[in-house]
């Protein structure tokens, strides 16, 4: 009886407590990779294998979920605006929605499943078969080895693969818009401008970058964090592509909140 | 394979370098190679402008507006823009702000003041710097028509108020007395009409006359030319040049007389200066006369006095041997 009753403030208390210490090894993790950091030699030579893996070989899924975007984000402006609001402001709103919202958004979820899930399954693997320990032995730092050139190449790749996003994003726009709507080129063109910033495309490289440290940082951790048999691998890949995405979440509110006001 | 992932991550990064650079460009409205210069304008207010909103000339794009600044005294808002090189601006060049649409986009646009000379542009003491002036947008125009409203409610009211159902029938009544007064007016003209018939007809009988009258007078102007001719006129003109000398001389004659009698009129003004002041003395009983009059009994004595006198003067002359005695020796 007593046990029945003490034990939904037994699961508070350990939730918060493995929510502490998750906050505690996600920081201790990250010291060891700001330490791995300095070993440039190290991580160096690995860094454009990691760029090509996590950003070249991620285009095609990135470009395919723009194009999409930019065709349906063409056709519901086009809806919603009948009558009231002239057409050229598909244009603006497809320039706007693509390159501060859904290029970065997108991509980086995209990226997330992609990405998070293949660097926390690899490492993870490499942790539970004890490869790890392997590097350790032959006096390799594993987190400047395995986790640095992931995330560096994650922050410098992210938003290479989100510039390309939001052109293709905004080129299916376009296409859509003539096309299928009644709108000429230069009247989208205008649209494109007419409250086009460059600040606009500053503010999609910067949530762009912070998703890929995310991502990749979320992933490596995940990945370390692996013990057990294939079974944690999988768990483990599983929780970085769902934290993954929920960092992305926040992080894009915490950007709007911080740069758009 | 290494050697080939770094081609291939490299050509990406300067794919998305080029993209984002030029698209960023483009978006701008951008365009590499066009030498700009760039203008400043001056206003009292900008509304929505920011950088990046066209300039136009003519409705031609031609730049952008490149900053926007409160001036340090907070008294103006400059405005700088850069624009295609080389063009040439109408004389005495202003700039007028205003809405692009109904959506929040802005424009300015270049003009020449004579284009729209009753806006208050906001000059510069730097001639370099163009005069503005910036168009309300459609929220203030929706105050003032809101404005107009009211103003026409109320004026609705008030009408409401007067025209009452009283109102309404006089005004009927006096559409029917306006009716009224038309037909008598019509019947009236009509019967003018006929009168004026009869003028006119008379009128034309009297022009006759009067053709008829001025031949005559013709003849008697011929006989008067032909008097002329034969000196009768001149004889005449002689004449009246002589009554004109002689009321000539009657005129001087008159003058002096004029004069003479306003000298008189002075003596006399004078004159009868001094009686008033006696006559004023005698009113009020100062001297002997004025004692007189206002004394009854000193005039009683004196008219007694004088039937005295005469009677005596009458006796001296009867028997003057009485009072008169001479004797030489």
């Amino acid at each position: 009886m007593q046990r029945t009753l003490t034990a939904p403030l037994a699961w508070v208390g350990r939730s918060a407590t493995d929510v502490a210490a998750s906050f505690g090894r996600f920081g201790s993790f990250s010291l060891r990779v700001a330490r791995g950091g300095r070993d440039l030699g190290t991580w160096g030579g690995l860094l454009a294998t990691q760029m090509a893996r996590l950003g070249v070989q991620s285009l095609p899924i990135a470009l395919f979920v723009a194009a999409f975007t930019g065709i349906v984000l063409a056709l519901q402006a086009s809806y919603t605006f009948t009558g009231a609001v002239p057409l050229y402001f598909v244009g603006v709103l497809v320039q706007k929605t693509m390159i501060l919202e859904l290029g970065p958004v997108l991509t980086g979820l995209a990226l997330a499943g992609r990405v998070g899930a293949n660097i926390a399954a690899e490492i993870g693997t490499m942790k539970v078969t004890e490869q790890v320990d392997a590097l350790e032995t032959l006096a390799y730092d594993p987190f400047a080895y395995l986790a640095v050139p992931r995330i560096v190449a994650g922050i410098i790749m992210f938003p290479v693969v989100v510039v390309f996003a939001d052109a293709i994003g905004v080129l299916g726009g376009w296409i859509t818009a003539v096309s299928l709507l009644d709108l000429s080129t230069p009247e989208f063109v205008r649209g494109l401008q007419l409250f086009f910033k460059p600040f606009d495309v500053q503010f999609s490289l910067i949530k762009a970058a912070s998703f890929g440290l995310t991502v990749t940082s979320v992933g490596c951790f995940f990945g370390f964090g692996t013990t057990g048999g294939a079974e944690a691998v999988g768990r483990s890949t599983t929780e970085a592509v769902v934290a993954g995405s929920m960092a992305i979440l926040v992080l894009d509110a915490f950007w709007a909140a911080a740069l758009l006001r | 394979m290494k050697r080939r992932q770094e081609v291939l991550v490299g050509a990406t990064i300067l794919g998305a370098l080029l993209l984002g650079i030029g698209g960023t460009l483009w978006l701008k409205g951008k365009h590499l190679g066009t030498q700009e210069s760039q203008i400043s304008a001056r206003f009292r207010e900008i509304g929505l402008l920011a950088p990046g909103n066209p300039v136009k000339m003519r409705g031609v794009p031609i730049g952008k507006v490149e900053s926007v600044e409160l001036e340090p005294n907070g008294d103006a808002v400059l405005v700088t823009m850069s624009v295609k090189e080389g063009l040439h601006f109408p004389r005495d060049p202003v700039v007028l702000v205003a809405p692009k649409s109904m959506f929040g986009d802005w424009q300015a646009e270049v003009f020449p003041r004579s284009a729209f000379p009753q806006y208050d542009y906001l000059e510069s003491p730097d001639r370099h710097v163009l005069p503005g002036f910036t168009l309300p947008d459609m929220s203030r125009l929706t105050v003032v028509a809101d404005q107009i409203a009211r103003n026409l409610a109320v004026l609705t009211d008030r009408f409401g108020i007067a025209f009452t159902e009283e109102t309404a029938m006089n005004i009927r009544e006096a559409i029917d007395n306006i009716q009224e007064v038309s037909s008598k007016l019509t019947t009236l003209v009509s019967t003018q009409q006929k009168t004026l018939e009869t003028v006119g007809g008379n009128l034309e009988q009297t022009s006759r006359s009067l053709g008829a009258a001025a031949s005559v007078a013709e003849r008697a102007f011929a006989q008067i030319d032909t008097s002329v001719g034969h000196g009768e006129l001149k004889n005449m003109i002689g004449d009246m040049r002589r009554s004109a000398a002689r009321l000539d001389s009657i005129s001087a004659v008159l003058v002096a007389s004029t004069r003479q009698m306003k000298a008189t009129m002075g003596v006399a003004d004078t004159a009868f200066r001094a009686v008033a002041a006696v006559a004023g003395s005698v009113q009020r009983g100062q001297g002997t006369l004025g004692q007189l009059v206002r004394d009854t009994v000193l005039y009683s004595q004196l008219v007694d006095t004088n039937a005295q006198l005469q009677a005596l003067i009458r006796d001296i002359k009867l028997n003057p041997k009485r009072y008169i005695n001479v004797k030489v020796f």
